[in-house]
């Protein structure tokens, strides 16, 4: 983008990077998809060094704590921050957090877009999964539900972008950034959670019952869609040559991730993990030496590598078990956050914890890592920034009063997506001012800390009670229950024993 | 080691040695009768809640011994999960002293975190860590909850205690692990209500199972530890004592279950993962397994006061009565 601005308006450059660097970077560190990429690896090298402050704050149709559903999670481009809310998607400027546009969208669970050059692509319609949801359209996965149907496809530009009518079923939906203007909409036969994956020249998307479709996102046209078998719910993450979906069975089995051919969608490899593994989360996929490994949690509270041909590289235990956001990614570690909001670093080649870090705020939303940092986004809208060679936290602050759903990254931005009491996206950038902390873990031991705590506490509570309770002895002359006579008396039953020996 | 308690030991069978067994002839009830019939004033030989509580927790502040083992057991405790992986909550601590199957609730929580197989683990070797495990904190808590039941009944037979409270509580281990091990079956039976029957069922389920135990088999340290006998004498001997007449000790173990509960889930200090609790989350701690050693004590106390009342033999059924 940065490259088009240059050649067509040289000057514009020029003015760019006096006046106003901060749109200039944003254009030049695009975040089109959810993590960053169709890999999901969070990468966010580029993205400001903590301290943070809030650069700015805007409302939009997320929806509150009790009526969010599904990963509304930011993307980036074109100098906005875009994020698919319950009835509309909403892009904020970066510049200044105002809403740039604003377009209508069926009501569903909201789930990330992705962007194609001009195009928006994302996910409308399947009814309300939020908890504020009574007698909605039935949303609930169903493998019962026909996939041989054709997908109902318009591929005439709509003069408005009114949405698709309420459905029981999602609708993909694409739209040019700079109208709004409805480029093409493709039906799907289930309810979508995952989001649009991009990658290999072809946007997908899977179903709750577990189609996996993939479009051309110029024209719409659909180029294959398969059948994996059961529900697809986490979003997808894919390289150049396949993307990967995990599948939930419907009731007793075990997950499962399948690798399909981007080309034809034809199946190239499934993973099946050992054990009672009823859930994967959202795979991230990362290159090494030439070949990809995918990297996901499971519902045993495990974080696990598998290589290129489907097989399982290494499993490391997690404390508790995760949301099922994708892991980050980085040149050398791989991060995740459990339930509790315990943020592990694990070495990608060996599977070796490097670090962890005990946050104790409840993880929603994916890691993502820059050069300086891990940054982790609360269930109670805290950012955790942690370094990413010690493990200690060296900043954190609020964001939102509930839960962060997901993080952006420009050069100079962090973008987080919020439910709470004004949800919308609320924008961190660099503090020159601030300060940086440096906080081990909690989970590391302090021995002397712990000695001092547990002697500060019992010794003056154990010293008052055995007063009090000598100062109430002294009162009673008699045991509260003295025996009548010596017959009452317990027995010991050792000295019982030993006498009856001696008789 | 001897204190003078010595006596001649009664033959072996499931009669009391030093008490004679009440023989009183009432007609059988139902189960809900114990809990659901109207009483006559003063019909209970139950003494009042009130000064139950007064009397069992100047029994437990009465032993020195008692008050110093509680921190000392919790850090004793703490450090050895911590040395096994357990990183919290601290407050998972704050049952250790409690009565089964509250205890046992929250032991299922602390061995799915420390004594968990390795990934990809199958058959026995994905299950065994955990029971045993959780069969490690059962035993732990069985004995403690024996030693407490002989230091109190010492306490409050003799006013002052001595080693014999130990090496009875040796004997007294095997009823409070057999207490532990209904507990846990009386939560697999509340989970299994819970799962059936959404949120309703997780108070039917879990919050009834931890009542019913303890309303079943709250006394049972306490006979055990006065009386020697067979465990299932003495689990059939505490059924009875909690069903006597007018003994509200259904309300004693509802409200016992509810604040015990509340130490549990309760935003306390120490309730963060992490192995460094500060001074307030000891402090909360030590507290609330206090008023754990304090409930045991009031149990003790409670049944020692009614022992000579509680029938030997089930009544007979008010049918064959009246014949």
């Amino acid at each position: 983008m940065r490259t088009r601005l240059l050649l067509v308006v040289p000057s514009l450059a020029v003015v760019a990077l006096g006046a106003s660097v901060a749109a200039a970077a944003t254009t030049d560190v695009p975040w089109p998809q959810y993590q960053g990429s169709a890999a999901r690896t969070g990468d966010a090298t580029e993205a400001p060094a903590p301290p943070y402050t809030v650069a700015w704050s805007a409302a939009t149709d997320i929806g509150d704590a009790s009526h969010a559903a599904g990963i509304p999670a930011p993307v980036i481009a074109d100098g906005n921050a875009i994020v698919v809310g319950r009835e509309s998607v909403d892009a904020v400027d970066l510049a200044n957090g105002q809403v740039a546009w604003s377009a209508p969208r069926s009501l569903g669970p909201s789930s990330p877009a992705a962007v194609v050059g001009n195009t928006v692509l994302f996910v409308e319609g399947g009814g309300d999964e939020s908890v504020s949801a009574s007698g909605s359209p039935s949303a609930s996965p169903s493998a019962t539900a026909s996939v041989s149907s054709s997908p109902v496809k318009s591929s005439v530009p709509s003069a408005v972008a009114s949405p698709s009518a309420t459905t029981t079923t999602s609708t993909l939906v694409a739209i040019d950034d700079a109208t709004r203007h409805r480029l093409w909409t493709i039906g799907l036969s289930g309810v979508s959670h995952t989001g649009v994956v991009v990658a290999g020249g072809v946007a997908l998307v899977g179903a709750d019952d577990g189609t996996v479709t993939a479009v051309d996102p110029a024209t719409g046209e659909q180029a294959w869609r398969v059948d994996v078998g059961d529900h697809v719910l986490a979003p997808m993450a894919a390289d150049d040559a396949q993307v990967y979906v995990c599948v939930r069975p419907e009731s007793n089995g075990t997950a499962q991730l399948v690798a399909l051919k981007l080309t034809d969608g034809s199946e190239a490899w499934r993973y099946q993990p050992t054990g009672s593994v009823v859930d994967l989360g959202a795979p991230a996929v990362a290159m090494e030496s030439g070949t990809s490994t995918v990297y996901l949690v499971s519902s045993d509270a495990a974080l696990r590598a598998i290589g290129a041909d489907g097989t399982q590289l290494w499993a490391d235990a997690l404390y508790t078990a995760t949301s099922g956001s994708p892991p980050a990614v980085s040149s050398d570690a791989v991060y995740v956050a459990d339930q509790s909001g315990t943020v592990y670093s694990f070495d990608r080649s060996t599977g070796a914890e490097r670090w962890r870090f005990a946050t104790n705020h409840g993880a929603v939303g994916a890691p993502i890592v820059s050069a300086t940092a891990v940054l982790q986004p609360t269930s109670d809208g805290v950012v955790t920034a942690i370094a990413p060679d010690t493990g200690h936290q060296i900043w954190n602050g609020s964001v939102a009063d509930s839960a962060i759903f997901g993080l952006a990254a420009t050069s100079d931005l962090i973008v987080a997506a919020h439910t709470g009491s004004t949800p919308g996206l609320t924008a961190l950038q660099a503090d020159p001012s601030g300060t940086l902390t440096d906080v081990p873990s909690p989970t590391s031991a302090d021995p002397s800390g712990l000695a001092i705590g547990w002697l500060a506490a019992a010794l003056p509570l154990t010293a008052a009670l055995v007063l009090l309770g000598r100062s109430w002895d002294e009162r009673r002359s008699e045991p509260l229950l003295a025996p009548t006579d010596e017959d009452e008396l317990p027995v010991d039953p050792w000295e019982a024993d030993l006498e009856d020996d001696e008789t | 080691m001897s204190n003078g308690k010595k006596k001649r030991k009664g033959p072996s069978g499931s009669t009391s040695t030093y008490r004679t067994p009440a023989q009183s002839e009432q007609p059988r009830r139902g189960l809900l009768d114990g809990l659901l019939a109207p009483r006559t004033p003063g019909a209970s030989p139950m003494p009042k809640l009130r000064t139950t509580i007064a009397k069992g927790t100047q029994t437990a502040l009465g032993i020195p011994g008692l008050l110093i083992a509680i921190p000392v057991v919790l850090l004793v405790v703490w450090l050895i999960l911590v040395a096994l992986g357990f990183q919290g909550p601290f407050t998972a601590l704050n049952v250790t002293f409690a009565i089964p199957p509250v205890t046992t609730f929250a032991d299922a929580q602390v061995a799915g975190r420390t004594f968990r197989a390795a990934v990809d683990a199958t058959g026995l070797s994905a299950t065994l860590p955990g029971f045993v495990g959780l069969a490690g904190l059962l035993l732990v808590h069985a004995a403690l909850s024996a030693v407490i039941a002989t230091l109190c009944v010492e306490q409050l037979r003799t006013g002052g205690t001595s080693r014999w409270a130990l090496r009875r509580a040796l004997r007294v281990i095997r009823t409070t692990a057999a207490i532990g091990l209904l507990g846990l079956g009386l939560l697999v039976a509340g989970n299994l209500i819970a799962a059936l029957f959404g949120s309703i069922g997780v108070i039917l389920g879990l919050v009834g199972s931890m009542v019913v135990g303890i309303y079943l088999f709250g006394f049972a340290p306490a006979i055990a530890a006065d009386e020697d006998r067979r465990v299932s004498d003495i689990l059939i001997r505490s059924v009875r004592a909690s069903r006597m007449p007018g003994s509200a000790n259904l309300w004693f173990a509802i409200g016992y279950v509810l604040l015990a509960l509340i130490t549990v889930v309760a935003p306390l200090p120490g309730s963060a993962v992490g192995v460094t609790p500060a001074i307030s989350a000891w402090a909360a701690c030590i507290l609330v397994n206090l008023f754990g050693v304090l409930v045991q004590a009031i149990l003790v106390y409670r049944y020692l006061v009614v022992a000579s009342e509680v029938p030997e033999q089930p009544p007979p059924r008010a049918r064959a009565a009246t014949r």
